[in-house]
């Protein structure tokens, strides 16, 4: 049996963690606290096997509580369950001394899983090359310089909205004609999909 | 010099002390007050981020997830989902950079690298970031550092042309220096009147009785230095 500490100041979320932690046989929740101060008291008294903790809470941030608690109890395991996906949280609560990072959009499953990785002793953080991804593009450059005549035209009908169909249609070509000048377009402009071809002409101020 | 002269210097040199304690209290009074403004600003900036997140971020939360739920093999509506899923990132970007939660949760060396990379990652333009304090800053002149290299490192995105970009905050004793600069395109100081950007930059720093300083040459670049006792 894992015993386990929550600590997070938001009562409800505490709450439903607790039930579905509980849930599992192999997890007994021995500890609830809402912020940093309180989770120090109740892990230096319990000894769980495994604290789940958030880093925003007041009296004390997570970050400050991780010092003092290993300060005391070096050897306790603290898996930190956030909202934040930015690169900096995981690799300071990383370098602070915390034995995982999870973020609370993850589910439950994932984190039961976490949890027993973590009391028995390993590490388990997110793959740092793939968090905090935000598609985004060049906004500084007109895009439009790199395209030919014919797919400037294209490119402001996919940005406007139109399937490839549709655009053949309007610019009385075939349909895999449109399609080639589309693709040609995603490939020059690095973009995956009409949604980030949008976004890209939004950007260089390209849109009505 | 006679008896009445030598009267007449000593209330002189009465009335100008008490002119300058009047003046240091009214410079308190101000310096005290700007202190406020800002700090005001702050939690306006945070309630309105908070707003942003909470509900537009909410809302777009709950359209993301529903157009994906019905989008199944329909490519157009996976295309509306992935639009939302991006003013989705957009919003909470907007809303972290209004409050940065990071500089409370982490700290300003972390605060400030996620500032550097958040800002350039999808700018043609490299930034250096080079962070080297020991302890803890408090509160307000972390928030001040921040919002300064904020406000510098936007001027250099949008006005420069620069390809490097560098950052760098070292600490000497109980003074902390700020260093910005960029390889742009630069300006005349004499020919450009200072925006509402760089004034603000210069009231604020003011306010905390930090000292700061912007040099610039058409051609030759921008740097901004400030520098602000512990």
């Amino acid at each position: 049996m894992i015993s386990l500490i929550l600590a997070d100041d938001h009562q409800l979320m505490r709450q439903g963690l607790s039930q579905v932690l509980n849930a599992d046989p192999e997890l007994a929740v021995i500890g609830e606290c809402g912020d940093g101060q309180e989770l120090i008291n109740q892990a230096l008294k319990l000894s769980p096997d495994v604290i789940v903790m958030d880093i925003s809470m007041p009296k004390m941030s997570g970050l400050v509580a991780i010092d003092k608690l290993l300060a005391q109890r070096p050897d306790a395991r603290i898996l930190v369950l956030s909202m934040h996906n930015e690169l900096e949280y995981i690799e300071t609560m990383q370098q602070a001394g915390a034995r995982g990072y999870m973020l609370k959009e993850s589910s439950a499953d994932e984190l039961i899983n976490a949890i027993k990785l973590v009391a028995a002793g390993k590490q388990v953080f997110p793959d740092q090359t793939t968090t905090d991804i935000h598609p985004g593009s060049k906004s500084r450059v007109n895009p439009l310089t790199a395209l030919t005549r014919r797919e400037r035209e294209v490119f402001f009908l996919v940005a406007a909205g139109n399937t490839s169909r549709k655009i053949a249609e309007l610019l009385n070509m075939s349909l895999k004609t449109a399609e080639n000048h589309r693709s040609n377009i995603y490939k020059k402009l690095e973009v995956g999909s009409s949604a980030e071809l949008i976004r890209l002409a939004g950007k260089a101020g390209l849109l009505e | 010099m006679t008896k009445s002269q030598q009267q007449l210097l000593a209330e002189i040199q009465q009335q100008q002390a008490e002119l300058r304690a009047r003046l240091d209290a009214e410079q308190e009074t101000l310096t005290h007050l700007a202190k406020r403004l800002w700090a005001q600003q702050e939690s306006e900036k945070a309630k309105l981020s908070r707003e942003l997140h909470d509900g537009v971020g909410q809302l777009l939360t709950g359209l993301t997830r529903r157009l994906h739920g019905v989008s199944g093999d329909y490519p157009e509506l996976r295309e509306l989902a992935e639009l939302a899923e991006m003013a989705l990132a957009d919003v909470r970007q907007l809303s972290r950079l209004m409050s940065p939660t990071i500089l409370e949760d982490l700290g300003l060396q972390p605060a400030l690298k996620w500032l550097c990379r958040s800002l350039f990652e999808h700018e043609d333009m490299h930034c250096r970031c080079d962070i080297n304090i020991q302890g803890q800053v408090p509160d307000d002149v972390a928030i001040l550092l921040f919002r300064i290299t904020q406000e510098a490192l936007v001027n250099a995105i949008k006005h420069s042309e620069a390809t490097e970009v560098s950052l760098s905050l070292q600490q000497h004793n109980q003074t902390l220096r700020l260093d910005v600069a960029d390889n742009g395109q630069g300006y005349d100081k004499l020919s450009i009147e200072p925006g509402i950007g760089l004034t603000s930059m210069q009231d604020r720093a003011t306010a905390f009785g930090a000292t700061f300083n912007i040099r610039s040459r058409p051609a030759q670049g921008t740097h901004i230095t400030m520098t602000v006792a512990l």
